[in-house]
């Protein structure tokens, strides 16, 4: 092999694997780039570098960060926020957390009023539920963010409160996308930090028998904010 | 660890914005993905900065992942590692240079003990290949991949010009791919 072919611009898969490794200078890189974008027999190979080379990584130790990263970052994705942490819609704006946007945008009209404090997004399939609590208030808000009962049937949101088995109903998700906000008592919004809760398929108007009947399409931890 | 299958339901639901999957993403891959930065970086509070960044960027893009037709594993190491080269680089921009002789050694990989991670065929594979190279030639590849070093950082670690270097590494990375295709 001479010099010249190794650096012929047909040279494709080393240059990619060049890429991977992260060898090219600013100039290279931003020119494999600027092909990479339309290019999929490129991409293909950049992808089966990231593959092999990622093998490397198998022969390394786990290393553990230190505890207080995790609250930080968990901090960074949280929603609704009250006060001083008013400042992290700026960053869902520029992300494309439309989930989040929409709950951000239901909750705006509350930004004077305190903010909930617990919240829980329930998720499956292309079901997506939230509900968030503010104790001040005793005020629950239950979204339907994506998703709708089956047909002919409800969605009902239950509580299970630390420590305990038995569900306990928070009443009936809106049945079109949207939310509702209702004064639950205050022994029950006692039990929601640390709960977990869950979204089941009733009957229209809700399980007849105050324990879930159909099947639980969702269920979560509540989440401080 | 988690199995591919579990960590796959967890970036799912991430795409979706469920912050209890997110948060057991964390738990299950944290130690993997901060050994990952932190090799890179070989300093623990710059690699928390990263491995914050890492997270983020996992949140907000976990849509993304199907694209890339990636293990789940491969695709969180490939996101930790670009972000940690990244911070890297940026260092190297602003004239702090790495004293290459405070990294690590390359140990010679042992047993790999991710091998339900990293499909097992796949690293026997490339390892095979690694071996058919000269030991100096795979262990540049191992360090660009695993240390982030750029071809300046490689010919200083191996004492050849950089042109021969990057000559050398282009034909490992040739002789690689012939292999791993055949």
């Amino acid at each position: 092999m001479t010099d010249e072919s190794d650096h012929t611009e047909d040279n494709d898969p080393a240059l990619a694997g060049e890429y991977v490794l992260r060898l090219l200078d600013a100039v290279e890189e931003a020119r494999f780039e600027a092909r990479l974008k339309d290019d999929p027999e490129l991409q293909r190979m950049v992808h089966e570098w990231e593959r092999e080379l990622a093998v490397f990584a198998g022969d390394l130790a786990e290393v553990r960060p230190s505890k207080a990263l995790k609250s930080r970052i968990m901090a960074q994705i949280a929603p609704a926020p009250s006060g001083p942490k008013r400042s992290i819609f700026g960053l869902w704006a520029s992300g494309a957390a439309a989930v989040a946007m929409v709950g951000f945008l239901a909750f705006a009209p509350l930004l004077n009023a305190p903010g909930p404090k617990f919240h829980v997004d329930l998720v499956s399939g292309d079901l997506v539920v939230a509900a968030g609590f503010i104790p001040e208030t005793d005020v629950m808000i239950v979204q339907l963010n994506q998703g709708a009962p089956r047909p002919g049937r409800a969605l009902e949101l239950w509580l299970i409160a630390d420590g305990s088995e038995t569900p306990v109903s928070l009443g009936l998700v809106p049945s079109e996308i949207g939310e509702i906000r209702v004064t639950i008592p205050a022994a029950l919004l006692a039990q929601v930090e640390g709960a977990t809760m869950a979204v089941s398929d009733e009957p229209p108007g809700g399980s007849p028998t105050g324990q879930p009947t159909g099947d639980i399409l969702a269920s979560a931890a509540v989440f401080e904010l | 660890m988690r199995t591919r299958a579990e960590i796959e339901q967890m970036i799912a639901r991430i795409a979706l914005k469920d912050r209890h999957a997110f948060s057991e993403l964390y738990d299950a891959t944290n130690g993997k993905l901060f050994g990952v930065v932190l090799r890179v970086l070989n300093n623990r509070a710059e690699a928390e900065d990263v491995l914050q960044e890492v997270y983020l960027r996992i949140w907000h893009k976990a849509d993304r992942y199907v694209v890339t037709g990636h293990s789940p594993i491969t695709w969180l190491v490939t996101v930790a590692r670009n972000l940690a080269i990244d911070r890297l680089r940026a260092k190297q921009r602003q004239g702090s240079p790495r004293d290459v002789t405070d990294m690590p050694d390359l140990a010679d990989p042992g047993p790999c003990p991710e091998a339900q991670s990293i499909a097992a065929s796949e690293t026997a594979r490339l390892n095979d290949c690694l071996d058919a190279l000269e030991p100096d030639r795979k262990n540049a590849v191992r360090g660009a991949y695993l240390e982030g070093d750029s071809y300046a950082d490689l010919a200083e670690k191996f004492r050849v010009p950089l042109n021969t270097m990057r000559t050398w590494l282009r034909r490992s990375l040739i002789s690689l791919r012939d292999c791993l295709s055949a």
